[in-house]
């Protein structure tokens, strides 16, 4: 090893010295590096802004289903001019009368593909709820449901009444990579 | 290692000194730098983002004209050029709007392009628009603004 070890006459050593202001430079670098990653924000955070879900739904929401269905089995036909908002209201006044789920799924399908368009390249669950005194009963969900530690941005509105019940539809968007479905 | 009594080492004995002093300041200065370039492009993302969000929404406001639901071909046939001659000096983009439900199908691509986009931002703005037979539609209007290198 060499280098200058002597202590001189106020005992410090200048390879010490040296090694301290190296130290304290790193200490520094990594606060800088720091301040700039945080800066630069979690990627979790592009979900989208509050605005952005509530435009997404209320855009989904009033806009028709475009294609027709036929459900013999209900005898119920729709014409594809019906609103997305109408007919989950209609499904949901259904299921409250005793109808399964199931019996919709061609429906429920093509909402959940019109919705993966318009919440792309997010994932998207869309939950009707019934209001049921203080507390929410969900009907039925459509789409992906996140993650439980994954960053999520929602929004809601109101569908209407349904047998004196307040009928609410939920959109909930989440980065596609930390839905259930594609988890580990 | 020979012991220095008067303190003052030879320049071969001060050279780990020297080499720590050195790495500490170049350490400090580069990371600053970088930190410098990086804060600079933060900033200049931040105000493409906001160009693109500005535009989208003058872009979603022009297509809506007087509030009602617009029709398909009204949207077709907009002119975005005034949108457009709004972007502030220096910026390019590419507006297009796309009907993706009930079918997926672009309506209006338009653009101030003379260079292709090094750092760009983007925006996204969903509308309805009347389709034939009284299906309500869902629009897309896509936005992309990046700085114009000229030359």
């Amino acid at each position: 090893m060499c280098g200058r070890l002597t202590m001189d006459e106020r005992a410090q050593l200048a390879l010490l010295d040296a090694m301290v202001f190296f130290a304290v430079s790193m200490v520094i670098c990594g606060t800088l590096m720091s301040y700039v990653a945080s800066n630069a924000g979690d990627p979790c955070e592009s979900v989208g802004t509050g605005a952005d879900t509530d435009e997404s739904l209320a855009v989904f929401l009033e806009s028709s289903l475009g294609e027709g269905f036929v459900l013999d089995g209900l005898n119920l036909e729709l014409t594809g001019r019906e609103q997305f908002g109408e007919t989950l209201l209609l499904i949901s006044a259904m299921v409250l009368q005793g109808h399964p789920v199931e019996v919709f799924e061609p429906v429920l399908s093509h909402i959940e593909v019109v919705l993966s368009r318009v919440c792309g390249p997010w994932a998207a669950l869309l939950r009707t709820s019934l209001a049921d005194g203080d507390e929410w009963v969900t009907l039925m969900e459509i789409g992906q449901g996140p993650t439980e530690d994954a960053d999520t941005e929602s929004a809601s509105q109101n569908l209407g009444m349904c047998e004196g019940a307040t009928v609410m539809v939920t959109l909930v968007l989440c980065p596609a990579l930390l839905s259930q479905s594609l988890s580990v | 290692m020979r012991s220095d009594q008067d303190a003052v080492g030879g320049f071969f004995e001060d050279l780990p000194v020297l080499a720590f002093v050195l790495a500490g300041i170049m350490s400090v200065a580069g990371t600053a730098c970088w930190t410098n370039g990086q804060l600079s492009e933060t900033d200049d993302s931040d105000a493409l983002g906001l160009s693109a969000a500005r535009l989208a929404a003058d872009v979603v406001m022009d297509l809506r004209g007087d509030g009602m639901l617009p029709s398909i071909e009204a949207v077709r046939s907009t002119n975005l050029s005034l949108q457009l001659n709004g972007l502030a000096e220096g910026l390019a983009c590419l507006v297009s709007v796309w009907c993706i439900h009930p079918d997926l199908e672009p309506l209006l691509v338009v653009g101030v392009t003379d260079s292709d986009p090094e750092v760009a931002s983007s925006g996204r703005v969903l509308m309805n628009a009347s389709c034939v037979g009284g299906i309500v539609s869902i629009l897309e209007v896509r936005v992309l603004v990046w700085e114009a290198h000229n030359g």
